[in-house]
């Protein structure tokens, strides 16, 4: 498949690096380039270009950029090299300001996440939260004690959480759909709590996991 | 013979003094290391959920360089007595 990954960061990157794994063609989209030389020096086969290049080589497209310049980087894409792609949203609306006592402050609110605000504004892109409540280390192929810990993942196209699915699938996931975007109300905020045990043991390498 | 017994019991309580010792020695030191570590401070607590590489956490770190920052200004600003 053909990704197209809107960003140049961490999360981009470890994103890029699993994707190559499994074979899928990769462009990353950076305003500098250079971010990312020492990536593609590593990883022969991921390509860099523009937001619009990446957005327009894409079938499915990845937003990992920071949570307040997620919409201003779609725009940048051009939205009609977004127009129809199912888009993984790995963003969380993380304020520009201190965390309070280890607590991220968030620049949305309880009854409106920012995957909502994306999805109205760009009504014909088919977003899939996931990724969001993870670090960078853990997105692909996690290895866990527990077995292959939980991607919860929300959006109000279906056929685009099965692509999605797929994707979680083999990068080693449980995936648990949680149901349309609102769900994403309650997804985004499971980005604060995974910081708290770091916060209290410097320990970041663990993931969340559905029992029943 | 009965003194080869005396010298053997001896032998095995002396040396189950010595590990018993090495034993507390070690727990007592490890203890002293922990207690000896310094709590991290707020600033270092949130600098680590910078360092977390969670989508959109490095804006963390640069609002805690802007806070830094402004204190460090505000510190400078403040007449010595």
């Amino acid at each position: 498949m053909k990704i197209g990954i809107l960003g140049s960061g961490d999360v981009a990157k470890a994103l890029a690096a699993g994707f190559l794994q499994h074979g899928h063609a990769v462009t990353l989209g950076t305003r500098d380039p250079s971010k990312l030389s020492a990536f593609t020096a590593q990883n022969k086969g991921a390509r860099v270009g523009s937001f619009g290049d990446a957005a327009l080589f894409g079938e499915v497209l990845v937003l990992a950029v920071k949570g307040s310049a997620a919409a201003d980087v779609i725009r940048d894409a051009d939205e009609d090299n977004v127009e129809g792609k199912v888009v993984i949203d790995t963003t969380n609306p993380i304020a520009d300001a201190p965390p309070s006592n280890g607590v991220l402050e968030y620049f949305t609110h309880g009854n409106e996440s920012l995957m909502e605000r994306l999805q109205r504004e760009f009504s014909g892109v088919r977003f899939v939260k996931a990724f969001s409540c993870v670090g960078s280390a853990l997105m692909a192929h996690p290895k866990l004690p527990g077995g292959p810990p939980t991607m919860f993942i929300c959006g109000d196209d279906g056929d685009a959480k099965k692509t999605v699915g797929g994707i979680l699938d083999q990068f080693g996931w449980d995936v648990e759909d949680m149901g349309g975007a609102e769900a994403a109300r309650a997804i985004e905020p499971l980005a604060m709590l995974w910081c708290i045990p770091g916060f209290l043991r410097n320990d970041w390498m663990h993931a969340f996991k559905m029992l029943r | 013979m009965a003194s080869t017994d005396l010298k053997r019991t001896l032998l095995i309580g002396i040396t189950a003094g010595i590990v018993a010792g090495v034993v507390v020695a070690l727990a007592c030191s490890k203890k002293s290391d922990e207690a000896s570590k310094p709590p991290l401070t707020q600033a270092q607590r949130d600098s680590a959920i910078a360092a977390s590489k969670l989508p959109g956490a490095g804006v963390v770190g640069r609002a805690l360089e802007v806070a830094d920052s402004a204190e460090a200004r505000s510190n400078k600003s403040i007449p010595e007595p």
